[in-house]
């Protein structure tokens, strides 16, 4: 069997095959036929319209939909294979829009990231706590820590979210539009903790995100998504183009690369050029 | 409603915000109503006598407590726990406060179970909390097809009404097993309505194994429970397998209602009343919960059956009526700031 050349050139951390995934009650695949690689120590962002399939793909790479053909693997073995907590030792997601559940404190969930880490009676250890103020401090949310979830705004509500995925310490993080109902500040600030966490750790990042001049800063490489097919993958100045936007997102737009990353201009809706 | 609890809870937690000032509140309380469950009755006994009443043989009340009290307190404690942590478990389970054993028909469910055994091997007594058991089970995996058929969570309404809908099968079947079987079965209006009249210590005896099971489960899964708290997305990403835990909390709450059922009844209101005022006093985490709930709950229904004996004496209602009177009310309160 010949090994595709993406994978052979470059360590692999999560890869998806001939992915098909189906929601239930919908007789139409949400994902057809995506095969993506997400490389050892990479950002990856995936960006594409609403309902283009970005929200199922990072599902189906973190293992929550079944799979109606295809198969995704982390590292060598099936994600489907790997024991819950080991995987979840390594891999972390942060859904789209988790319900927080009523009286839960900020401390409580975070303290849930460590699940994976800890024994089935056994307290948290100096570890665990180190990882907890750490994550906590990453969000900076340490001052908030003893609140119910409830009782905060929305965008610290997915940043404690995000810290518990922080407090996985995993080496690969899934975030499913992690800038979303933040404010404009907060969602620089993200993108910052995640380049940092990039740098600092290794920590290999898919994240899908609508925003694409910021998707084309933080990312190494961009997978556009068009109606549950991956459109194009590679660097964000050969993937971002007029063409693509045109194509894709049905806009036409100009882009110019400069020395801070690319500039994207919205001129207005536009028709992609078809040949019925 | 969520800043309704919070307002509670952060009042509450002026009083104390220890779960263990709560735990000794509530142990003192189910102390105190075992105490006057111990002196109430059809002849008094003053509270200075209730120490030598139990332990010194001589005392003319001895056997009076030993034969009739004791074990009707110990059965209306243990059935108390045993509902209240249901409640607890089931609410955490379809993750809606508005859950009980009572509304989503497990107990109708180990009701029709424990009729079959009462009516085919009456003399294999023993048997009763299993087979409630199976029949609580079969209520759970009925609500289930029926409320979470379509994909996602279900809303509260939807699980209330599939809960409503069971249940009135349920009782459909109580009601023609009695009817049919009056020579044998107990009556349907006691049965039904739950009620501790009678009860001895074989009642207790027969509610042990399951209930020391289940506690002994419980116990173990305690972390599990509490993830089960989140969405999800994010149990399952921090590694838990929701839906074997979700199953495991929904077998734990059956067993534990089914010994309930197996002594008492179809008592209701218990589940749904004690987790959620426990819950604004020490926060949904469930190694404080549980315990808390438990005592609460054995405290409540200790307390009720008190009042049950004693307020009309000497005719004896059904402690199950009682409970609804206040159990009634309060499901009302919750539908209403529940539901849109």
């Amino acid at each position: 069997m010949s090994v595709p050349l993406e994978t052979a050139c470059v360590a692999v951390r999560l890869r998806a095959e001939r992915l098909h995934v189906r929601h239930p009650g919908i007789d139409r695949d949400a994902v057809r036929d995506v095969s993506l690689a997400v490389r050892s120590g990479e950002i990856l962002a995936l960006v594409g319209p609403n309902g283009s399939g970005k929200s199922t793909l990072l599902g189906s790479l973190g293992r929550d939909l079944a799979l109606r053909r295809g198969e995704v693997f982390y590292g060598e073995m099936p994600v489907r294979r790997w024991p819950r907590r080991r995987l979840a030792r390594r891999l972390a997601r942060l859904p789209q829009d988790p319900q927080s559940p009523e009286g839960l404190t900020v401390d409580d969930l975070v303290r849930a990231g460590r699940h994976p880490h800890v024994g089935g009676f056994a307290p948290l250890g100096d570890r665990d706590r180190r990882a907890l103020e750490e994550a906590l401090a990453a969000v900076e949310l340490a001052d908030l820590r003893d609140r119910p979830l409830e009782a905060l705004s929305g965008g610290e509500r997915r940043r404690a979210f995000l810290a518990m995925a922080l407090a996985q310490e995993p080496e690969c993080l899934l975030l499913d539009e992690p800038t979303a109902a933040l404010d404009l500040r907060h969602q620089l600030e993200l993108l910052a903790l995640l380049e940092r966490l990039n740098r600092e750790r290794g920590t290999t990042i898919a994240l899908s995100i609508h925003d694409l001049e910021h998707a084309a800063r933080i990312a190494d490489r961009i997978a556009v998504l068009s109606r549950g097919r991956i459109y194009a993958v590679g660097p964000p100045a050969e993937v971002l183009t007029g063409e693509t936007l045109l194509d894709v997102f049905r806009v036409d737009a100009r882009v110019d690369a400069d020395d801070r990353g690319l500039r994207i201009r919205v001129l207005g809706p536009g028709d992609p050029i078809r040949s019925f | 409603m969520t800043s309704f609890v919070w307002q509670i809870r952060s009042r509450m937690q002026l009083v104390s915000d220890r779960p263990a000032v709560w735990l000794s509140l509530a142990a003192a309380l189910l102390v105190s109503a075992a105490a006057s469950a111990l002196a109430i009755g059809a002849v008094a006994l003053p509270i200075a006598e209730l120490p030598g009443s139990i332990l010194e043989a001589t005392h003319p009340l001895h056997a009076v407590v030993w034969d009739v009290r004791l074990p009707r307190i110990a059965c209306a404690a243990v059935v108390g726990m045993n509902l209240a942590l249901a409640g607890a478990l089931l609410q955490t389970t379809v993750r809606n406060p508005l859950a009980d054993p009572g509304i989503l028909g497990v107990t109708a469910g180990a009701g029709v179970g424990a009729l079959v055994t009462i009516l085919l091997w009456p003399e294999r007594s023993a048997l009763v909390p299993w087979s409630a058991f199976l029949g609580g089970l079969g209520a759970i995996v009925a609500l289930s097809g029926l409320a979470f058929s379509r994909a996602g969570t279900p809303g509260a309404l939807r699980i209330v009404l599939s809960g409503v809908a069971l249940q009135a099968i349920l009782f459909a079947i109580t009601g023609l097993l009695t009817f049919l079987y009056a020579d044998r079965a107990p009556s349907f209006t006691a049965f039904v309505v739950g009620s501790l009249n009678g009860t001895g210590w074989n009642d207790v005896a027969r509610m042990l194994p399951p209930t020391l099971l289940t506690l002994l489960g419980v116990g173990s899964c305690l972390r599990n429970l509490d993830l089960l708290l989140l969405d999800d997305a994010a149990a399952s990403g921090v590694g838990l397998n929701v839906l074997r835990a979700r199953f495991v909390a929904a077998c734990l709450a059956a067993l534990l209602t089914a010994a309930a059922v197996s002594a008492a009844g179809l008592v209701g209101f218990v589940g749904l009343v004690v987790p959620n005022a426990m819950r604004l006093l020490v926060g949904p985490g469930h190694a404080a919960l549980l315990p808390l709930s438990a005592l609460a709950g054995a405290a409540l229904v200790v307390l009720a059956d008190t009042i049950a004996r004693a307020a009309f004496a000497p005719i004896e209602l059904p402690v199950g009526a009682l409970l609804a009177l206040v159990g009634g009310p309060y499901f009302l309160f919750l539908l209403w700031r529940k539901l849109p």
